[in-house]
């Protein structure tokens, strides 16, 4: 048991750092995105948080957990929708770039990690992961994305957007201390 | 109201049964009685039901082609009565509304209502939002979905903060006075 949580704080230290290194922050100190590729990584961002959710519905018993990753699917599908929808408008077809690889590359390391994990531990690194993505995807979005974009309704469609990632942080987080009680 | 329905079934049936606790032969000889009756008064039956399909009739067209004009006039009437008897009535109830923004913001964050009074909440998000006070216990409206609304009535005094399940960081307060 103890080893079980030493295993899930070593997993959230990792991932903490990993994500303060990540390619997003990476980002910043690279060329600034165009609008293609700003819309591809608002793209594959979205996916990659609709398929940790889709995990822990497979592996998580806790019903706290359930019901935000339920909700994560939900919101996330919205803006995905919305955000594929407003690109097939605007005529601007999503572009690949070193920061959505990265991200894909990343998320890959961190499903496999998760996947390892099992019960309570499963729980507290999908639930940190969670924490730590949506503040990485807020600073990303605040720092790089909104103010790179060129095309107004782009923009204004990622502002809309950023309090929707505040709102999944603070729920996240309430959970993060719920299970930090347990 | 409850009882008119019920009442006037009531009667039917009664009615029924009495007929029939009288026995067989007496429906023979009535039904015989009934047959000569029925040729004798043919023509005076035909008058009659024509007389009073017109009799019942005639109400009703004249009422059918009045209720148009009724149901027309009577919500102006309504309307002009709540402005002159109901404003200055102490127990008149205000329906006040909080629109939940595609900002994930509640408008107007604070709102100020009396006992009675019923506040709406109109989610025009994409998301699914909710209205839950933070004390656990005063109100939760469960799931709000888009273009959806969700209705309270206020029935105690006090302020109620309260917040959105999936979204914790959207914050409202109530004050019902």
């Amino acid at each position: 048991m103890k080893f079980h949580v030493k295993q899930a704080v070593a997993f959230a230290a990792a991932v903490m750092c990993t994500l303060a290194f990540s390619p997003m922050a990476q980002a910043q100190g690279s060329a600034a995105p165009t609008d293609p590729q700003i819309a591809e990584i608002v793209v594959v961002a979205n996916q990659i948080d609709i398929d940790y959710a889709k995990l822990a519905l497979k592996k998580s018993k806790d019903q706290n957990v359930r019901s935000f990753a339920e909700q994560m699917v939900r919101d996330h599908s919205t803006l995905l929708k919305s955000v594929e929808g407003l690109a097939t408008k605007l005529h601007v077809t999503p572009v690949a770039s070193d920061t959505s690889k990265s991200l894909e590359a990343q998320s890959k390391e961190t499903t496999a990690k998760l996947k390892a994990l099992k019960g309570n531990a499963f729980d507290k690194a999908y639930v940190d992961n969670e924490v730590a993505y949506h503040a990485a995807v807020i600073n990303e979005v605040g720092n790089v994305l909104i103010p790179n974009a060129k095309n107004a309704e782009l923009k204004s469609a990622l502002e809309g957007a950023a309090p929707l990632f505040k709102g999944h942080l603070a729920h996240a987080e309430k959970i993060q201390a719920s299970l930090n009680k347990n | 109201m409850d009882g008119g329905p019920g009442r006037a079934f009531g009667s039917v049936f009664i009615g029924e049964n009495a007929y029939g606790s009288r026995g067989p032969a007496h429906a023979n000889r009535k039904n015989a009685l009934r047959l000569e009756i029925e040729v004798l008064s043919k023509n005076l039956k035909k008058q009659f039901v024509l007389s009073l399909a017109v009799a019942l009739l005639a109400p009703l067209v004249a009422f059918a082609t009045a209720t148009p004009a009724i149901a027309q006039a009577a919500p102006e009437a309504s309307t002009s009565a709540e402005a002159t008897t109901e404003a200055p009535a102490k127990t008149a109830h205000k329906v006040h509304v909080v629109i939940i923004t595609n900002r994930l913001t509640y408008q107007p964050p604070t709102l100020v209502v009396h006992v009675g009074d019923v506040v709406e909440w109109i989610n025009k998000d994409l998301y699914i939002h909710t209205v839950t006070s933070t004390d656990g216990k005063t109100f939760d409206s469960g799931n709000i979905y888009p273009k959806r609304s969700w209705r309270y009535k206020a029935v105690r005094k006090g302020t109620y903060d309260y917040s959105c399940t999936p979204h914790p960081d959207m914050k409202g307060k109530l004050i019902v006075r």
